[in-house]
């Protein structure tokens, strides 16, 4: 009896406390489907506010670990660009980003034309586009681009901002001076003569609402004005970036109402976000997910874009310093069978540094797979029996895809013809290092680094192979290549500055200072009633002509 | 008495001192120059030297070691490098949602470890009771970021019941909108104190309930609900220590499920810094971290010490 009424007290006890425990749920449960909601429309979408207007909300999951600063010039790299600033703000030139089937241009922005000094080929004049109101309504004219350079470019200046100026400071490098003429009209003036240069760069100075950054002052990156297609709404440290629709902006404006940005740094999250109905678009998601996404109805979007996996050779010392030990490297490596069975299609095979829809990509016969050729060239090169040598490679970072398993890939290939490889996986940060100190002291034994670039702008190849250029870690020098990157540069005109710059990868596809893999094919993953969205052969996303279509 | 407490104060701000060391050591150690995390590699040299000025990196280490410490001991810990917001404002946000996660899955824990260790301890032979060490067991050897990821596999992508990142939804500030991002994250953290304590609880239990005491008890005729009392008594002294160990392991380690499901918390400050080598947050996260833990050490050691007279000597 007395045992009984024990088991009982604690049944009891235990069910009340269970009860307890869970009646924070229970009711929160049954609150987050109140129908059966299909799988698109659970929760988190049913509870944004709707304000009277039809165009939605947009949801994206972004790649980085942290939010990307809303001042004037981003941090996060080209994410931060992409989904931020190109939103927030406009720049005196911009990508065309309308276009699936052709390589990415530059267009007009907040500048509706612009020409070189005949006389004076280091002289570039912008004729600024009228009517152009920023988000808080003051008028933009040739003092805001004025005020915009100076932020960045003049340590002096009362609103010089350290942290934009390193944020931007890529794309500076070429400019020497600028000036007002009159209130629509600007002059900038380049470092050397080009007209290849400064185009490229200007797409990345972005223009912010002279009045607001002098009254916020230190506070401007928290309430940011710009011109883009999006106003700033909120931002919570950590969580999102709330943007509306720019009602009048000068282009073409947006059909969504609202846009809301998440950094989830991890691809398994990104995917759970996708498949709950948290986000509308996702990042790079996991590759093996895509044919399962693919099957339940979400859109895959993937196009070849300026983005290079690759190899960045020891020419300066050890095999790789013999062009033939690098093409011979090259020819071992299986890109198809890499780009098919491993990334199942987000890549494609590539062994120059422009991708086909490049203007300047070279129609050469790529060092692409071939294990005897490969075997045989080790041999002219006084490798018979091959050698050991060790890659530093990253173990993730933005726009490296799969660094571990494709440098196994890789390795295995190169072993086929002799080449032992010693991977050296670390953090990217650390690749970065071994960039700068190049390849001497305690990395003169590194036949490779492996990263991955952009190159949808020119100077690339001043900078990855030119004599002294900023990313040439191998020190590689070929006064043939140098000599048609000056030519491409000296020439007025476009077409004869295209066909110097061909020359150039036609030799870099030959001599192979570095050694390329692949192209990334830009994966990313929408919800089916994400609609109207364009991927463009490019870095960027055009958001404007979105809809959603529930 | 008072000797030992202060002995145990001044320990816990030596250990301080020597964090503070690690901490700015570490940072120094970290692949790649500090600067080159906030310079893009071919940015002009007038733009490389205004920075290294602005962050004092031409100054030798030790001065740029007590510069910071002085800065730090201020609560001036810099501008963030990612996005220029002050860090201490970052932290102090950070460490007030970690807190609310803490809370949340020391609740869920504490709770349900209680009601399982002691059912178990007193019936030690049923159902229930293998079932309370299957999760015990099963709360100490899973990861807890495999957890999160099969919780999130299971109530936000099959069933949509529960949201599978941050903590509210865009634009809803709401208590239960909170509420309902908290869930799964508080049970991925929280498994392993389950485990942890559902054990102790049990072993405490059972181990009361064989005391004479007990016995004794019963042979004077009083009801098992009341011997219960007694027994709970007399075990949570013992527990009182661990759940307080358990939520210094909450607010600072819990780096991977914060991170999973995007909780704005200090763990996912940690990573994100570390990841955008943002080295003035990386350095304030974890030293913040760490007072919390060397605190909680010190606030139980003493409170064990006026507790507990052999160790006043």
């Amino acid at each position: 009896m007395k045992k009984r009424t024990r088991a009982l007290a604690f049944t009891l006890t235990l069910a009340m406390l269970l009860v307890c425990a869970f009646s924070g749920c229970a009711p929160q449960e049954q609150a987050s489907s109140p129908t059966p909601a299909p799988a698109e429309s659970s929760a988190p979408a049913s509870n944004q506010p709707d304000e009277g207007t039809t165009g939605g909300t947009l949801t994206i999951a972004m790649t980085c670990g942290a939010l990307p600063n809303t001042d004037s010039q981003p941090t996060q790299g080209q994410e931060g660009y992409r989904f931020v600033s190109f939103q927030l703000y406009d720049a005196l030139v911009k990508w065309d980003i309308s276009s699936e089937t052709e390589a990415s241009t530059i267009i007009p922005g907040l500048a509706t034309s612009w020409e070189q000094d005949p006389n004076n080929p280091k002289q570039w004049t912008f004729h600024l586009r009228e009517g152009v109101k920023f988000h808080d309504g003051t008028d933009f004219n040739a003092d805001c681009v004025i005020f915009a350079l100076d932020r960045v470019m003049n340590p002096d200046f009362e609103y010089y901002s350290t942290s934009c100026a390193a944020s931007v400071g890529n794309f500076l490098a070429n400019i020497e001076s600028y000036a007002k003429v009159d209130d629509y009209t600007v002059t900038i003036d380049t470092v050397q003569d080009n007209n290849a240069y400064l185009i490229y760069d200007l797409p990345y100075v972005m223009i912010p609402s002279m009045q607001a950054v002098m009254e916020k002052g230190d506070g401007f990156a928290d309430d940011p004005v710009g011109s883009g297609p999006f106003k700033f709404v909120s931002k919570i440290a950590g969580q999102e970036i709330v943007m509306a629709r720019n009602d009048n902006y000068w282009g073409n404006v947006a059909k969504i109402d609202t846009l809301i940005l998440k950094p989830i740094a991890d691809p398994s999250a990104r995917l759970a976000a996708l498949q709950s109905g948290e986000v509308d678009w996702a990042e790079v998601v996991p590759v093996e997910s895509v044919t399962a996404l693919e099957s339940q109805g979400y859109q895959i979007k993937l196009n070849d874009y300026p983005h290079a996996w690759l190899y960045i050779m020891n020419t300066e010392s050890g095999p790789f310093a013999d062009a033939r030990v690098r093409q011979a490297f090259s020819m071992s490596i299986d890109r198809e069978g890499l780009c098919r069975d491993m990334l199942l299609g987000v890549g494609t095979p590539l062994a120059q540094l422009m991708y086909p829809g490049s203007p300047w990509h070279a129609d050469v016969d790529e060092y692409d797979y071939d294990v005897e050729g490969a075997k045989a060239l080790l041999a002219e090169a006084g490798y018979p029996d091959g050698f050991t040598t060790t890659f530093v490679c990253p173990t993730s970072g933005s726009g490296n895809m799969f660094p571990q398993m494709m440098n196994e890939y890789i390795q295995k290939c190169a072993a086929q013809v002799g080449i032992n490889i010693k991977l050296d996986m670390s953090e990217s940060e650390r690749v970065w290092d071994v960039m700068k100190v190049g390849f001497k002291d305690e990395y003169a034994e590194v036949g490779a680094l492996n990263t991955s670039f952009y190159t949808m702008f020119p100077n690339v190849f001043q900078k990855f192979a030119g004599t002294g250029g900023s990313f040439n870690t191998g020190n590689y020098s070929n006064p043939e290549y140098d000599a048609c990157i000056e030519k491409a540069y000296a020439a007025t005109d476009p077409e004869e500055s295209t066909g110097y710059f061909i020359q150039a990868e036609e030799i870099f596809a030959e001599e192979l200072p570095w050694v390329i893999v692949c192209n990334d094919r830009n994966l990313r993953v929408l919800a089916p009633h994400v609609k109207n969205f364009v991927q463009s052969q490019s870095w960027y996303a055009d958001l404007t002509t979105v809809t959603i279509e529930k | 008495m008072i000797r030992v407490i202060l002995k145990r104060i001044g320990l816990a701000f030596l250990t301080l001192f020597g964090v503070t060391v690690i901490v700015f050591a570490l940072l120094q150690m970290m692949p790649g120059e500090p600067i080159d995390s906030i310079v893009p590699l071919d940015a002009s040299d007038a733009l490389r030297q205004a920075i290294i000025e602005k962050y004092g990196f031409d100054k030798p280490l030790y001065v740029q070691y007590f510069c910071w410490l002085g800065n730090a001991l201020r609560g001036n810990f810099g501008n963030s490098v990612s996005d220029n917001r002050l860090v201490l404002t970052i932290v102090s946000e950070a460490l007030h949602n970690t807190l609310i996660l803490a809370l949340g899955a020391s609740i869920v824990a504490f709770l349900l470890s209680i009601v399982i260790g002691v059912y178990s301890a007193y019936r030690p032979k049923s159902i229930l009771s293998w079932v309370g060490t299957i999760f015990g067991i099963g709360g100490i050897s899973i990861p807890n970021y495999c957890l999160s990821l099969i919780l999130i596999g299971i109530f936000s992508v099959t069933l949509h019941v529960l949201p599978s990142n941050g903590m509210y939804f865009s634009g809803d500030y709401s208590f239960s909108s909170l509420l309902r991002h908290l869930i799964l994250p508080a049970l991925a953290a929280g498994a392993m104190t389950l485990g942890i304590m559902t054990r102790m609880v049990r072993s405490s239990v059972a181990e009361t309930r064989n005391r004479s005491f007990v016995t004794t008890l019963r042979a004077k005729g009083l009801s098992e609900p009341a011997i219960m009392r007694h027994v709970l008594r007399n075990s949570f002294p013992t527990l009182l220590t661990v759940a307080g160990l358990q939520f210094g392991y909450l607010m600072g380690g819990s780096t991977m499920v914060e991170t999973i499901f995007s909780w704005p918390g200090i763990g996912l400050i940690i990573y994100q810094s570390i990841f955008t080598s943002d080295f003035p947050t990386t350095q304030a996260a974890i030293l913040i971290v760490a007072v919390i833990f060397v605190s909680i050490n010190l606030i139980i050691d003493l409170l064990r010490i006026v507790a507990d007279p052999r160790l006043r000597k």
